[in-house]
């Protein structure tokens, strides 16, 4: 749930209010839990409710950072390295984190929408009819979005390839 | 025609989002700690119901009974149930209206008697002899939608 809100949300303190909240409504509206849906999906389903809440009480909800400086930094591509270590684990692990940075900016930069599409199903594997549910919507829209969020992420991180 | 991605891409993307997967979530501790104090300062309130079993009587919590009802409903296709409501007359449930969205085209008339059939099993079940007869069962059919009830 943290990990779906912080990307969603890309502020550390808003998505520990959205997942607190979401558990919150969960307690109360436990006996209503609908025991045909996984509870992971109920629990990213409030999550993203309440994250929606924030975008939209910010201001936010339709807005992408197109932030010239954010855009050169994803585009750039990982730094080199130089030296003979380049394959040991601390290179890994600085490429990985830069892989990370670079991904967290390029998200920020997609709809709301297709950020959330794109991290349900890329990063928490589920299902396309799981995903429709949080998003209450149908199976093809999802589709249609992750398909359009992949485009987007794939054309901003050519450089990483 | 939906975008398309190549398979270099494909492997940028798999790579970032194994990444994500593997990185640190620090907080969760402290926001579920948070969740769990504002939790238990809630006040869920909740209505005793009088049944008789084979013991005797005993009290169950009315919102037991909402979630037996609604569990059992939702084996059946086609609908989704929107609310559960239980009258009270102190602690003997006398009556109960269940509010059901079903998807268009479905006869409602027999999902109706399906719906009432088996809720007043659920209260017979849990309740016994105190349980409302099935003609003080009401089924409001709320809304009608044109794909899954239970995707809204």
């Amino acid at each position: 749930m943290l990990r779906f809100a912080r990307r969603l949300l890309d502020d550390p303190a808003d998505a520990e209010d959205a997942v607190q909240d979401a558990l919150v409504s969960a307690w109360r509206a436990l006996d209503s839990f609908r025991g045909e849906s996984a509870i992971r999906t109920w629990l990213l389903t409030l999550t993203s409710r309440r994250a929606v809440d924030l975008l939209r009480r910010r201001g936010a909800l339709d807005s992408v950072s197109t932030d010239p400086a954010d855009m050169a930094e994803i585009t750039a591509g990982p730094r080199r390295p130089t030296g003979r270590d380049s394959d040991s684990d601390p290179y890994r692990q600085v490429a990985a984190d830069e892989l990370l940075a670079a991904l967290d900016l390029a998200l920020q930069s997609l709809p709301w929408r297709q950020r959330a599409v794109w991290l349900l199903r890329g990063v928490e594997q589920m299902p396309y009819a799981q995903i429709a549910q949080v998003m209450s919507t149908t199976t093809p829209t999802v589709r249609g979005q992750l398909a359009r969020a992949r485009a987007r992420l794939a054309e901003l991180m050519a450089s990483w390839r | 025609m939906l975008p398309q991605i190549d398979d270099e891409s494909e492997a940028v993307l798999a790579r970032a989002a194994e990444a994500l997967r593997g990185a640190d979530v620090p907080g969760w501790i402290e926001v579920a700690n948070r969740a769990k104090a504002k939790a238990a300062s809630l006040v869920r309130h909740s209505w005793p119901v009088r049944g008789q079993g084979a013991t005797g009587e005993f009290l169950v919590s009315h919102r037991v009974l909402r979630a037996l009802v609604r569990r059992n409903l939702l084996e059946l296709p086609a609908l989704d149930v929107d609310e559960v409501d239980l009258e009270l007359d102190g602690e003997r449930l006398v009556a109960a209206t269940v509010a059901i969205v079903v998807r268009y085209g479905t006869a409602i008339p027999s999902l109706a008697a399906q719906v009432r059939a088996r809720t007043a099993g659920v209260l017979t079940d849990a309740l016994g002899p105190l349980a409302p007869p099935a003609d003080r069962i009401s089924i409001d059919a709320v809304d009608v939608t044109r794909g899954d009830p239970r995707l809204g």
